[in-house]
Formats: structure tokens, C-alpha cells, sequence
């Protein structure tokens, strides 16, 4: 029956948000006045569906452009392509933008290091190569034939180059201010960290419109959105995103000429 | 501040609320703010509150609980239709892919749902996700397949609104009631 006596304990005391007199740090109501003392967590909670909502915008608009890029074959062009590049660009932009006080922080990077970018470069580099070999692997045990991103803008002048453009720089720079920006942030503010993260990089993986990619899609969503959270700027998963396509690309222009 | 000495040492009660100890010094209880010394009125009011909260919770929990099991059923008719198409359909070379592509979409509606049990809010998003994703690839390639079975369909997106919001209406009555 130890009833709690106010000692003059600093550590174990807080003012109540209403009528100020004194109360323990641990109370949820004042014993004093009654109000609840979680005013501030009540609010946030109203901000949740709109944060969702937002999400599931983004989310629409990327699943709709995808499905109709990868799955009409009338889409299946190198200008339609770039017009839907383009296009998912101008709305990770935009989402990006209109949520510019929460967000730029993710621009500045002040805690740049030249051993960790080359330490996370080089796992997204290991990782590119791994996943290019079971791919490999599988393409030759499953199917005849394997995807090309290179033969896709091949015919074209400066095919290379549209390729490295658009294969390994503007996925990396857009889908990182997109998902691990825009919507990483959003979730944070509904979900605790490891459910954010998890969301996230499900949401990205399953973007790709790709069940087998799937096994590596998913990992390497978590890894991007977990370093994304642990260094808190999207510079180094910029990078590691442009390493791990540049790596895919560099192998089928390697193989290809020679 | 009462000058302990001479004051009666605080006898421990229980709240009429919460009925966790409380001094009966104290003018509200500070586990759920009962006005222990407040009037007949006050504190019947105070526990009809209570108690439409409390409904409103249980309310919630069930739709959420319902969105869970949603993705149960799910997985169970990806499942079916997935060896329905495997067995029923021509030789083609397309029929494994199909069925490897619709065991990996069970596993994940299945390891979802599983999920739910302990984080019902992310586990529904993620399923409804995935579930919007493969509407759309259907929708795409097979325009007609839209119509087909549409009343579920609208019927599975409507329970995961439904248990999405009622996730989050509850968080915010548990804080409320301070329970759990």
C-alpha cells in the first residue's frame, strides 16, 4: 500500500498541460484536474489517414503508369517509354515538393563520408552482381530467353547512352525521391520504423510488376529504405541505387561486345 | 504542497473507472482521469463515456480483425483458382508459370494475414497493396476481366478501407482509455 508521495524528485515529476501543478512524468491523467495528459498524440492520430491517403495516391499513379508500360504492347515503345520515365519522374517530384518542409532535410548531406558512400557502393555493387547471376541462372533453368535492357534501345543512335540514362541514372535519382522520400517519410509519421521501412520497400518491390524479381527486390527495398533512415539523407541510397543499375548495365553492354 | 507531517497519511483506493489503486487524496484518478470526488452526475457521466469508447474500440478491433481475415480468404481463392487454372487449362508452356506465379502470390497473401495478428495496419496496407497491383496487371492485359466477380471485389477494397481507418480509430481510443 506505498502511496506514491510526491517527493522532490525532478526526474519523476512533470507540470500538468492544464492546470500546471505537479504530477508524475508516468501519469496519463492529472490527478489534480483530470485532463489527459497525451493531448498532442490524439492530434497526430488525425494526421494518419491523411498521410495513407496520400501514399495510396502516389501509390495509384505509379501502379497504373506501370502496369500499362509494362503490360499493353502498344506501350511498348522507346518514346513511350521515356514519356512514362518522365512521367513517374514529374510525380515523385511533385509529392516530393509538396511536402518540402518535412522532406528537404533528406537533400542536404551533412554527414558525408567518402569511406561509407564507397562502403554502401560497394555492398550495392556486390549485390548487383549476385543478383545478376541467379537471374542468369534462373533465366537459363526456367526460360529460353532473358530481358535485355540494352537491346531494348539498341536500335536507336546513342543507344548506350539512352540506356545508361534511363536504366541506371533516372530510376536511381527518381524512385529514391520517391519512395525512399517522399512515401518513407509519410510512413514514418503513421507507422514506427521497422514497419515504414517494411511497407515501403514491399511497395517498391511490388511496383516492378515482377513476381520473380520479388527475392531481390524486397531485400534490396529494405536495404535502401534502412539506410535511408539510418543516415538521414537519400544521397547515399541515390548512390547505391545508380551502383546497383549501373553494375546491370555495364554487364549486358560488356556482353554484348564482346 | 501539503505538508506531509501533519496530514493523514492517503488511504488506497480503487478507481470506480479503471479500479486501479488511487489515493483517496486525489481529486481524479491518474490512470484514466474518474472524478473520484466529483459528483453523482459527474462521475456517471463519466463512465457512460467510458463505455461508448469502449464499444466503439471493440467495433474497431472487429473491422480490423475482419480486413486480417480478408486476406485469408484471399490467399485461400489465389490458391484455388491458381490449381483450377493449372489443371483445367491447355498444355501450354505458360501453365507452370502461372501456377508458380499464383503459389508466390498465396505465400504472401497467407504470410500477410498472418501478420495482421500482431501489426494489422501495416500487414492490411501491404495486402491491399498487393491486391490493388494484380487488379491492375488483370485489368491491363485482360480488359474484360474488370467485371468478373466485381461485387467481391468491391466488397474485399471496401473491408480494407474499412479496417484501415477503424486501425487507426482505435489506436487513438486505447490512448484515450489508456488501456492496453
Amino acid at each position: 500500500m506505498n502511496s506514491i508521495t510526491l517527493e522532490d524528485d525532478l526526474t519523476v515529476q512533470k507540470l500538468c498541460s492544464n492546470c500546471n501543478e505537479p504530477i508524475l512524468i508516468e501519469n496519463r491523467f492529472c490527478r489534480h484536474c483530470g485532463s489527459a495528459q497525451n493531448i498532442d498524440a490524439g492530434q497526430a492520430d488525425g494526421q494518419k489517414w491523411n498521410n495513407i491517403k496520400q501514399v495510396a495516391i502516389f501509390f495509384s499513379f505509379n501502379a497504373v503508369i506501370c502496369a500499362i508500360a509494362c503490360y499493353i504492347n502498344y506501350f511498348k515503345t522507346v518514346e513511350w517509354s521515356i514519356t512514362f520515365d518522365v512521367l513517374l519522374a514529374i510525380i515523385a517530384v511533385t509529392f516530393f515538393c509538396d511536402n518540402w518542409a518535412q522532406n528537404k532535410f533528406l537533400l542536404s548531406w551533412s554527414n558525408f563520408s567518402i569511406l561509407k558512400l564507397l562502403a554502401y557502393v560497394g555492398i550495392a555493387v556486390i549485390g548487383s552482381f549476385t543478383v545478376s547471376f541467379i537471374i542468369d541462372w534462373i533465366n537459363q533453368a526456367l526460360f529460353s530467353e532473358g530481358l535485355s535492357y540494352y537491346a531494348f534501345y539498341a536500335t536507336r543512335s546513342y543507344g548506350k547512352e539512352l540506356t545508361i540514362f534511363f536504366v541506371a541514372i533516372m530510376p536511381a535519382l527518381f524512385e529514391e525521391l520517391g519512395y525512399r522520400g517522399f512515401m518513407l517519410q509519410k510512413l514514418l509519421h503513421v507507422f514506427d520504423k521497422n514497419q515504414a521501412i517494411f511497407i515501403s520497400a514491399f511497395l517498391f518491390a511490388i511496383m516492378h510488376m515482377s513476381f520473380i524479381s520479388l527475392f531481390w527486390l524486397i531485400p534490396f527495398g529494405l536495404l535502401l529504405a534502412y539506410v535511408r533512415v539510418k543516415e538521414n539523407t537519400l544521397w547515399y541510397v541515390v548512390c547505391m541505387h545508380f551502383a546497383f543499375n549501373f553494375t546491370v548495365c555495364i554487364m549486358e553492354l560488356y556482353k554484348l561486345t564482346s | 504542497m501539503d505538508d506531509l507531517t501533519t496530514a493523514t497519511t492517503p488511504t488506497s483506493i480503487f478507481c470506480g473507472a479503471c479500479y486501479k489503486r488511487v489515493n483517496d487524496t486525489d481529486a481524479f484518478c491518474d490512470n484514466c482521469g474518474y472524478p473520484l470526488k466529483g459528483s453523482e452526475k459527474d462521475q456517471d457521466y463519466f463512465i457512460a463515456v467510458r463505455n461508448a469508447k469502449e464499444i466503439d474500440l471493440e467495433a474497431a478491433n472487429k473491422a480490423v480483425k475482419k480486413a486480417g481475415n480478408i486476406l485469408y480468404w484471399i490467399a485461400g481463392a489465389t490458391f484455388l483458382s491458381g490449381l483450377l487454372f493449372y489443371f483445367a487449362g491447355k498444355d501450354q508452356a505458360g501453365q507452370v508459370d502461372l501456377l508458380i506465379v499464383n503459389l508466390i502470390l498465396t505465400g504472401l497473401y497467407a504470410g500477410l494475414a498472418v501478420w495482421s495478428q500482431k501489426k494489422p495496419l501495416a500487414a492490411i496496407i501491404s495486402g491491399a497493396a498487393l491486391y490493388a497491383i494484380i487488379f491492375l496487371l488483370n485489368a491491363v492485359t485482360n480488359p474484360a476481366s474488370i467485371a468478373t466477380g466485381i461485387i467481391f471485389k468491391i466488397f474485399f477494397i471496401g473491408c480494407f478501407i474499412k479496417g484501415i481507418k477503424s486501425a487507426i480509430d482505435a489506436e487513438k481510443i486505447k490512448k484515450e482509455l489508456n488501456v492496453e
